[in-house]
C-alpha cells in the first residue's frame, strides 16, 4: 500500500513538474524543487490530518515523540477514524498542485 | 513466443530412450511431458498463486465476520452470511477509487487482515480515544455508516447522519480553542523539522490510515445495509440485546507531564449501554451479489464462524475474544467505567478535569499554510528547537510500581509463571538495523500469541523490555543506561522471565 501512495504522491510531483513555470530549469533544479515538493505534500497531508482532528485524538499524540512507532501507529488509527479522510486529502493535494502548477514559486 | 524454460530432463528420456542408454526418466519430467512441456516447477508454482488468490476471500471473509460480530455485539455470521457479505463489499469497492486508483481487493485483503483492529475500530467507532458509543449504537440504529467510504454509496443519507453524529460529538467536547491552536502549531512545527525516513513513515501512515477508515467505512455501510435488510441478523440482535461494542478501551493510566497517550489497549468489557430497539425495517430480500473476478472463488467463502448462530445471552455478559487480561494494568479509580443512564448520550469516561496547558516557552509559530493559501506570505523561519533529552531527575527505584500519575499502587493482579513452552524460548534478541523494541517485541509477540496482538499488549511488554534491557525511554518514566533513540544495531534485548510472565497472562 505504501508504494502506492508513494506512487501517487510522485505523479503529482510529475504533474508540477511540467509546468511551464519550470520550463527552463536543469534537471538538477529540478530534482532540488521536487524534493521540496515531495517535503510541501508531506505537510500538506500532516497539516490537513491534525485539523481534522477531535481535541481529545490531539491530546492523545500530543506527547509521543514523532520518531517513535507509537506515533506513526497512532496516526494511522486516528486517520482511519476521520470521516471522508481519503476524499478530504485527494482534494486538497489536488488543489495544492493545481496552485502549484500556476505558481510553482510558492514554496521556493 | 517466448522460450519454454529448460524443465527436466530432455523429451526422449521420457519417451523411449533406450533403456540403459539414458539416465532414468526423473518423475517431474513425466508431469512436463503431460502436461505440453510445463514442468512440475510451474505447475508448484502455479498452485501456489491459484491459493494465494483463493485465500484472499477467505480471509476478507474472516474479518468481515469479526467486524460483524463486534458490530452487533456478538452475532455470527455463519459462512453463507460472510460470503454473502465479502462478495458485497469486494464489489462495491471495485467501483470506489481513492487517490486515483480502484480499491483494490488486495488492498481490502491487507486492511482486513493486517489492519483488521483498526477498521474494526473504523466501523465501530469506538476504536481507542474514539469517538463514543454513540456513533457505535449509530450504526445499528441505521445512521450508520459511520466512516463514510469514498463513493461507498450505500444508504447515503444513513452516511450523512453517521457523520453528523461524529460532528456532534465533536462539538459536545469542550473544546478551548486556543489550546487547541497551540497543539496544533507545535505538532506542525515539529513535524516539519523532522526529515527522511521518520517524515515519510508518518505520512504513510496518516495516508494509509485515510485509506484503511475508507475500506472501513465501506464495510460499515454494507453492515449497516445488510442488517437493515436481514430479519435473521435483527432477531439475533434483539436477541443479544446489549448492542454495545466490547472495543472501547480502559484508558490504561493517563499519564502526566510529558508521557504519552497509550496507543490503543483494549478493555475487557465496558458498561452496559442503554439497550436500542432495533429498527424493525422492512425485510426485503438481499439481491444477488455480483460476481467477482477474478479472484472470486467457485465456491462459498468459508468463513471461520462457520455455523454457529447467536443465542440468547445474558445482557451483560457477551464474552468478547479481543478481551486482553492487563494484569499489569493499574486501574486509575475515575477511569472506572460506570453505568450510562438509559436515554441520554453516553460521554466517553473522562479523567476529569485537563491540565492547566502551559504554553511552550519558545514562540508560536504559524506553520506554513498550504500553497493554494500562499499568496505573498513571508516565509516562516521555525526557529530550532533543542532535542527532547532524557530528564535530569533521579532515577526512581521501580518505576514500574508507581502509578503514573501519582495515586496509591494497587496490589498488582497475580501474573502466572512463564509456562515451559516460554521459558523456552530466547532470551535475547539482537535488535535488527532500521528496527526497534517495539517492532521486534510485536514480531515476538505475534509468534508466541498467534494472533496480530493488541497495541496494549505491544506497549505493555515493550515497556517490561526496555526495563529489562536497561534502555532509557523518558517519556514512559523508564530509566536505563541508554537512550531508546539511540540503540546500536544488535543490542539485546532481553526477554527474560518477567517478560514472559507478562506474555504468558495475555496467552492465558
Amino acid at each position: 500500500m505504501d508504494q502506492q501512495i508513494q506512487a501517487y504522491l510522485e505523479s503529482l510531483v510529475s504533474e508540477v513538474l511540467q509546468s511551464h513555470a519550470l520550463v527552463n530549469y536543469t534537471s538538477q533544479q529540478k530534482n532540488e524543487y521536487a524534493q521540496k515538493l515531495r517535503d510541501h505534500f508531506n505537510n500538506v497531508i500532516f497539516d490537513i490530518v491534525l485539523d481534522q482532528m477531535t481535541p481529545e485524538q490531539l491530546n492523545s499524540i500530543k506527547d509521543i515523540p514523532m520518531e517513535s512507532p507509537e506515533f506513526a501507529q497512532k496516526i494511522e488509527e486516528i486517520s482511519a477514524q476521520i470521516p471522508s479522510l481519503s476524499q478530504v486529502l485527494e482534494k486538497r493535494l489536488a488543489q495544492e498542485t493545481h496552485a502549484l502548477k500556476n505558481n510553482p514559486k510558492i514554496i521556493i | 513466443m517466448a522460450e519454454q524454460p529448460q524443465l527436466g530432463p530432455e523429451p526422449e528420456a521420457v519417451h523411449g530412450g533406450e533403456p540403459g542408454s539414458k539416465p532414468e526418466a526423473e518423475p517431474g519430467s513425466v508431469v512436463a511431458a503431460a502436461f505440453g512441456g510445463i514442468g512440475p516447477d510451474q505447475i508448484e508454482q502455479d498452485l501456489i498463486a491459484r491459493e494465494a488468490r483463493a485465500a484472499i476471500p477467505r480471509r476478507i471473509g474472516r474479518g468481515i465476520s469479526h467486524i460483524f460480530e463486534k458490530v452487533t455485539g456478538g452475532v455470527k455470521l455463519g459462512a453463507e452470511r460472510a460470503s454473502h457479505l465479502t462478495n458485497a463489499v469486494v464489489s462495491k469497492a471495485a467501483n470506489i477509487k481513492i487517490f486515483g486508483q480502484n480499491l483494490k481487493t488486495n488492498t481490502i485483503d491487507y486492511a482486513l487482515h493486517h489492519k483488521k483492529e483498526i477498521v474494526t475500530g473504523a466501523v465501530t467507532g469506538a476504536v481507542a480515544g474514539g469517538l463514543g458509543k454513540a456513533a457505535v449504537r449509530g450504526v445499528l440504529t441505521g445512521t450508520g455508516g459511520f466512516l463514510v467510504a469514498a463513493g461507498a454509496g450505500a444508504g447515503g443519507g444513513a452516511l450523512a447522519g453517521g457523520v453528523k453524529e461524529y460532528l456532534k460529538q465533536r462539538e459536545g467536547i469542550q473544546i478551548n480553542e486556543a489550546e487547541k491552536a497551540l497543539i496544533i502549531s507545535g505538532l506542525k512545527n515539529e513535524f516539519r523539522r523532522i526529515r527522511g525516513a521518520d517524515k515519510k513513515k508518518i505520512r504513510d501512515a496518516a495516508v494509509r490510515g485515510a485509506i484503511v477508515g475508507a475500506i472501513g467505512g465501506l464495510v460499515g455501510a454494507e453492515i449497516t445495509d445488510f442488517v437493515a435488510n436481514n430479519e435473521w441478523v435483527q432477531e439475533q440482535i434483539a436477541k443479544i440485546r446489549v448492542l454495545e461494542i466490547r472495543l472501547p478501551e480502559v484508558k490504561i493510566p493517563q499519564f502526566e507531564g510529558t508521557a504519552p497517550s497509550v496507543p490503543g489497549g483494549f478493555a475487557p468489557d465496558f458498561p452496559a449501554l442503554e439497550t436500542t430497539p432495533f429498527p424493525t425495517a422492512e425485510v426485503t430480500p438481499v439481491p444477488a451479489a455480483p460476481t467477482l473476478e477474478p479472484i472470486a472463488t467457485p465456491g462459498p467463502v468459508a468463513a471461520p464462524t462457520a455455523t454457529v448462530e447467536a443465542t440468547a445471552v445474558a445482557p451483560t455478559a457477551v464474552p468478547t475474544a479481543e478481551a486482553t487480561p492487563t494484569p499489569t494494568v493499574t486501574p486509575i479509580p475515575t477511569e472506572t467505567p460506570t453505568p450510562v443512564p438509559t436515554g441520554t448520550p453516553t460521554p466517553e469516561a473522562s479523567p476529569g478535569p485537563p491540565p492547566a496547558v502551559q504554553p511552550p516557552a519558545a514562540p508560536e509559530l504559524a506553520p506554513a499554510p498550504p500553497a493554494s493559501e500562499l499568496a505573498a506570505a513571508p516565509p516562516v523561519v521555525a526557529p530550532e528547537a533543542s532535542p527532547a533529552t532524557p530528564p535530569t531527575s533521579p532515577v526512581t527505584a521501580e518505576p514500574a510500581s508507581v502509578p503514573p500519575g501519582g495515586g496509591l499502587a494497587v496490589a498488582q493482579p497475580e501474573v502466572p509463571a512463564p509456562p515451559a513452552e516460554l521459558a523456552t524460548l530466547p532470551e535475547q534478541i539482537p535488535l535488527p538495523a532500521g528496527s526497534n523494541p517495539w517492532e521486534v517485541t510485536d514480531r515476538y509477540l505475534h509468534d508466541i500469541l498467534g494472533r496480530d496482538p493488541t497495541n496494549a499488549e505491544i506497549l505493555q511488554v515493550t515497556k517490561e523490555v526496555c526495563r529489562q534491557s536497561n534502555i532509557s525511554v523518558p517519556n514512559w518514566e523508564i530509566t536505563g543506561e541508554i537512550d531508546h533513540r539511540k540503540l546500536p544495531v544488535n543490542y539485546k534485548l532481553i526477554f527474560n522471565d518477567p517478560v514472559k510472565k507478562l506474555i504468558a497472562g495475555m496467552k492465558g
